[in-house]
């Protein structure tokens, strides 16, 4: 047998096969038409799901973000015991201070530099302390009285502190 | 054949416009449904998915008519956009499951077996490089010239040649079957 029969008969097939589909589909072309309509609808259909399960996604996944940054927070209190005893600067960087729980000497000097390409500053509640720091410069501060502070930069919720004054 | 009506004065080379400039998407669907589902079936070898890859490409030019439904040959249009559909395998996959879960659920029924004999061919197609396979199913499908393969797979005449040429070779050594005398 060549390949040209072979061909010949294998295209028939394929033929017949249409041909049946057709019939047990339906020969009348309206019919045909509803079923492209049907076809095309839930397509889009299902295109406008995706986009809200998608959307939902987002949602719940931005949700357990923030939840497990304030459950991380809440889990840790700044403490004389955990906070660490600032000896170099205090670093900003990715819209973090690190430390951001550190204890100082009232009246010592706060080095604080900014390494992000941001501006950010150094503000520290209850007191006179507000250090802008633009990017790249190292600001100073005072450390007050002795206590507990919380500091953080005003333009960033988010980038904040505690600050244990000795 | 449904492809070569609606085409013929357009590889002849006259009236390059005519074809298919007033056309509804309707008339064109109607027309070229059951050849591109039949070239689908051979491309994809999926008995559940040749029609949804079908209605697939008749989606993207339902979508565009305005603009496809000017185009000279539409029908070449669609052939292109089905049989590279057939040949993607993650496609096929997805269509296939789908399909799957819808005849499952008595949805849609599903193509017809074919023959021992037509099964073993196009799987040996199948198995060729992807644009031999598509050369070979539309030359012989639709019994289109050359040209007209090269149209539809937008690319030259001489390339085609070759794809036909070293497609046959490899089926007729997987097939065993004897070389054709030209």
């Amino acid at each position: 047998m060549t390949f040209e029969s072979r061909a010949r008969g294998a295209v028939l097939d394929i033929h017949r096969a249409v041909e049946v589909m057709e019939m047990t589909t339906s020969t009348k072309e309206p019919r045909k038409i509803e079923r492209f309509d049907r076809f095309r609808d839930r397509k889009h259909r299902n295109r406008r799901i995706g986009a809200i399960l998608v959307a939902g996604v987002l949602v719940i996944a931005g949700i357990v973000v923030v939840s497990t940054n304030m459950v991380g927070k809440e889990q840790k209190p700044c403490t004389s015991e955990n906070a660490t005893k600032l000896t170099g600067t205090l670093t900003v960087k990715s819209f973090a201070f690190s430390p951001d729980c550190f204890s100082v000497a009232s009246g010592s000097t706060i080095s604080v530099v900014n390494e992000d390409p941001r501006g950010h500053n150094f503000t520290v509640e209850d007191t006179d302390v507000a250090v802008p720091l633009p990017p790249g410069e190292t600001g100073e501060a005072t450390a007050p009285a002795p206590g507990t502070y919380d500091f953080e930069c005003t333009i960033h919720p988010g980038m904040e502190g505690t600050i244990i004054v000795t | 054949m449904a492809f070569l009506e609606g085409s013929r004065s357009v590889a002849e080379g006259s009236e390059p416009v005519a074809v298919g400039a007033s056309e509804t998407f309707e008339d064109f669907y109607v027309r070229e449904y059951p050849a591109v589902v039949g070239l689908a079936y051979a491309l994809s070898g999926s008995r559940s998915g040749a029609e949804d890859l079908a209605q697939e490409a008749f989606l993207v030019a339902h979508r565009d008519w305005d603009r496809i439904g000017r185009f000279a040959e539409p029908g070449v249009w669609v052939r292109r956009v089905v049989a590279n559909l057939s040949v993607s395998t993650i496609r096929r996959r997805v269509v296939e499951t789908k399909a799957l879960a819808r005849i499952a659920l008595g949805l849609t029924p599903a193509l017809p077996e074919l023959s021992a004999e037509g099964v073993e061919f196009w799987r040996a197609v199948r198995s060729l490089p992807r644009r031999q396979a598509q050369a070979i199913a539309l030359r012989y499908l639709e019994d289109m010239s050359v040209a007209e393969v090269a149209r539809v797979l937008g690319t030259a005449e001489g390339t085609v040649r070759k794809q036909l040429f070293e497609g046959r070779k490899k089926v007729v050594r997987l097939l065993r079957l004897e070389e054709d005398e030209a």
